[in-house]
Parts: structure tokens; C-alpha cells; sequence
């Protein structure tokens, strides 16, 4: 009677490794993305009423990005490690997407990452302002929207956040469409973008 | 006058906020988590207010009595799956006297988050939660005692398992007066899904570990500080399975308050 989408897999092999080397309790990507249509609930994104800041410092709402497929990722800007990647693949995915799609970076950091800052990344990165949006909230809101994408994260210091790196493809409505955990996405949600040609 | 007095004392009292004596103060210290220091440090855990007891269903309903888009037949389908309070008998029958001191379970994290702002409080943290739960009778920090995780293991082996669960106050008064955060179900708690559960890649090396690279930024400096602690896994694990819309009649929650969580 419970509805709680176990991740059999990742709870086994996370019991059997007392030992000391668990699987992530990441969402594998096709488990994830069923699970979100396996129960037959379509629910949107876009039901989140939380306000954000874009890079151009304008208050919106997520439900602004309705229209057209958006990719998410959640990161932030000072982010060395696999933050600029996911970044990159993310315009690879820009280049080969077979649909007007838009693009969200969603900062985890906003506290640092404030509107001119995502300005400023915005540009060094050379993404297309018709095409990408930035956003900064509070630390209520975007927790709650990584508990929505199934982004984990955790501050490790002033400096320093450990997140999961995910892809979610959102459909015109803000429905998860697809979800990819890991790197390495962009033929799959290119081919996810694909589906929701019209 | 006395009189009246009591009476509006009686009138009121079912729609207050739990008094503060609902709550007990946690002192500040220090806790070892399981996961998510670098290195295994401890962590300092700042002076907060946890309820005293598990939210209950009778106090449940009344919140979503004031508050229709949290009743069972017009919750957003974002913010709770299809089991949302499942085991009432209506949208505002949770059931008898009885049926109303049990904890209140199939609630998912969105709800049970809007059920602590609607009090002024919010969901205790993985770390607070955990801190407070450390706590024995008599003793702050047993986390490791085996004794005591023989106990709590107990407790969890004789957990009603999808049945009725019990009303709550059953369980031990532990020393900062906190009772049944082990013996009557799982709870909810803002950042569950912050666990960076992964391997230490540094002492795998192995092909599992590059993987772990490609699903956590930074994940390398997280392992678990004391893989003995088996209730601790049992807890992190059952966390790692959910998400906000999940609900499970195992599954209820408290609040907290003050602190340094948002």
C-alpha cells in the first residue's frame, strides 16, 4: 500500500555495503523517467509558484518557461569540476536538438550566484539569450525544485557544493519527459527532444 | 469568570499551535554523521526546538481543514502521490478518537513541509533529526554504543509494518525529552535527499568509482564515517528512496524550530 517509488537497486546494494562502497541513490535515468508515467499522474513542474530572479535581474515564475520543451540542470558558477561539462553538453544539445527547445541553469548556489553573476557566465559561456535562461532563488525554492528533478546536493563548505549531475527534459506543459543522471547525455535527450516534435 | 475563562481556553485550543511545551529544546554539539562531512569530521549541530512527539493525525486534519488544497481530493498530483492520506476514511475523516492520536503517515515531504509552516516551524534537518535521535534515556550521544543499536534495531524489527500504527507518546523519553524517533515509524526531514550516498572512489579505485564521478560532482570526499551503524543505513537508505511526492503509512513526521536551517 505504499506508493513510494522504491529504487530497489540503489536500497539492496546500499544495505549490503556496509563494507563501505554503496551505489548512488541517484535516479537511474529510465527508471526515473518511468516512474514519473508508470503511475499514470501527469503532475508539471511548472506547479512550483515560487518566484526567481533571471540573469537580466527580472522576477519570474518557473511557469514563464511554458511554451516549448526546456532542458534543466541544476549547478552553479563556481563550480570546477563537472558543472562547465554539463554546461557543454548541454550545447551540444542546443546544436543537435531537432526542436526549438529553451534551456534552464538553475543555480544551487544563490547566495553567490545572483543575477549578475549568472549575466556574466551567461556570456563568457556565449549562451544565447533567446534560448537560455538563468535562474537564482531562495534556498527554499530550490530545494524544493531539486527534490522535484531528484537533484541531490549538499554544501561541503562556503566554497564547495556536491550535487548529482542530472539532465531533465521538460515537455511544452512542464512535465518531466525525460531524465538523464550522469554525464555523457546528450544522444539520448537529443532523441528524447525528437519524441516531442509536434 | 473562571468560567469564561476555561471556556475560551476549551474553544480555542483545538485550532493553537502546539504550545512550546510541545516542543523540547536541543542543545547545540556535535554529531558524526553517517555520510556527508569531508573526512568523517563532525559536525556542529546549532541549539534548535523539535517537537516532542511525532505530528499526530487529529492534528493533521486539522490543518488540512484550514487548508483545502492540502485535503486528500485536491492536493496538486506534484505534491503527493496517488496513497496521500489513503487511510482516512474521507477527505476530513481520520477516523476515531483513537484513529486521531496515531501519527500522522502517508504525507508526503511537500505536505509535511507545509504542515510546519503553517505552524511556524519547518522540517528538522538530516543532521538535527539525527542528532537528537542519538540520544538514549539518560545518555546525548550512544550512536555507537552496540548495545544501543541492538535496541534500535529491535525497535525497528517490531515496527508495525503497513498495519495500524499506535498512538503516538508510546515510546521512550529520551534525555531531551523527545519520545518515539525510533519505535513507531520513519519521518520525514527537509534535506532527505541530500545524501551524496556513493563510494569513496579515493579507496576503490575502480571502474565503479569513475561512474560515481559521472553521477556526483565532487563526490569523492563523502563516504560513510561508520559503516557499524547499521540503523543509521537503514534510515539513510529508506531516505534515498524517496522522493517529495512519496507517502508511506510508515512514513509520518515532526517539526522543529529556530536553529540555522532555512
Amino acid at each position: 500500500m505504499t506508493s513510494i517509488h522504491l529504487r530497489t537497486l540503489a536500497l539492496a546494494t546500499l544495505l549490503a555495503a556496509a563494507g563501505g562502497c554503496a551505489r548512488p541513490s541517484a535516479r537511474p535515468a529510465a527508471a526515473g523517467s518511468a516512474a514519473a508515467v508508470a503511475d499514470g499522474e501527469r503532475y508539471s513542474v511548472y506547479d512550483l509558484d515560487r518566484v526567481w530572479r533571471n540573469q537580466r535581474g527580472e522576477s519570474v515564475r518557473l511557469a514563464s518557461l511554458r511554451g516549448r520543451p526546456q532542458v534543466v540542470a541544476m549547478i552553479y558558477t563556481h563550480c570546477s569540476t563537472t558543472c562547465p561539462f554539463t554546461v557543454a553538453e548541454m550545447k551540444r544539445i542546443e546544436r543537435g536538438s531537432p526542436v526549438n527547445a529553451g534551456f534552464v541553469l538553475v543555480s544551487l548556489d544563490p547566495a553567490r550566484d545572483d543575477p549578475a553573476r549568472l549575466a556574466m557566465f551567461a556570456t563568457e559561456r556565449g549562451l544565447d539569450p533567446a534560448r537560455w535562461t538563468l535562474l537564482d532563488g531562495n534556498d527554499d525554492a530550490v530545494r524544493e525544485l531539486a527534490t522535484v528533478l531528484g537533484v541531490q546536493y549538499r554544501r561541503l563548505s562556503p566554497d564547495e557544493l556536491a550535487h548529482s549531475n542530472a539532465l531533465t527534459l521538460l515537455d511544452a506543459d512542464g512535465v518531466v519527459a525525460y531524465e538523464h543522471a550522469g554525464l555523457d547525455a546528450p544522444a539520448q535527450m537529443i532523441s528524447a527532444l525528437a519524441t516531442l516534435q509536434r | 469568570m473562571l468560567h469564561l475563562l476555561l471556556s475560551l481556553a476549551i474553544a480555542t485550543a483545538p485550532s493553537a499551535p502546539r504550545p512550546a511545551a510541545a516542543m523540547a529544546r536541543i542543545p547545540a554539539g556535535t554529531y558524526q554523521p553517517l555520510y556527508g562531512s569531508i573526512g568523517g569530521a563532525a559536525v556542529p549541530v546549532k541549539s534548535f526546538w523539535l517537537d516532542r512527539e511525532p505530528v499526530t493525525r487529529g492534528e493533521y486534519l486539522a490543518f488540512v481543514r484550514a487548508n483545502p488544497q492540502w485535503r486528500r481530493g485536491a492536493i496538486r498530483p506534484l505534491f503527493a502521490g496517488r496513497e496521500y492520506l489513503s487511510g482516512w476514511r474521507g477527505d476530513l475523516d481520520a477516523g476515531d478518537a483513537t484513529d486521531l492520536r496515531r501519527p500522522a503517515t502517508e504525507v508526503s515531504w511537500f505536505a509535511a513541509r507545509a504542515y510546519c509552516a503553517a505552524q511556524g516551524k519547518r522540517l528538522p534537518t538530516v543532521d538535527e533529526w539525527e542528532y537528537a535521535a542519538s540520544a538514549s534515556e539518560t545518555r546525548a550521544d550512544v550512536a555507537r554504543d552496540p548495545r544501543w543499536i541492538r535496541r534500535i534495531l529491535a525497535l525497528y524489527a517490531a515496527r508495525p509494518n503497513g498495519g495500524v500504527l499506535p498512538p503516538v507518546g508510546g515510546g521512550f523519553r529520551n534525555l531531551y525529552g523527545v519520545r518515539d524517533l525510533h519505535g513507531l515509524a520513519w519521518e520525514w526531514t527537509l534535506d532527505f535527499n541530500d545524501a551524496m550516498v556513493s563510494a569513496d572512489s579515493r579507496a576503490s579505485g575502480s571502474g565503479a568509482a569513475g561512474r560515481d564521478h559521472m553521477l556526483f560532482c565532487a563526490s569523492a570526499a563523502i563516504g560513510a564515517a561508520d559503516p557499524s551503524n547499521y540503523p543509521a543505513f537503514m534510515r539513510y537508505a529508506f531516505r534515498a528512496g524517496l522522493t517529495g511526492r512519496s507517502t508511506a503509512r510508515t512514513l509520518g513526521f515532526r517539526c522543529a524550530a529556530g536553529g540555522g536551517a532555512a
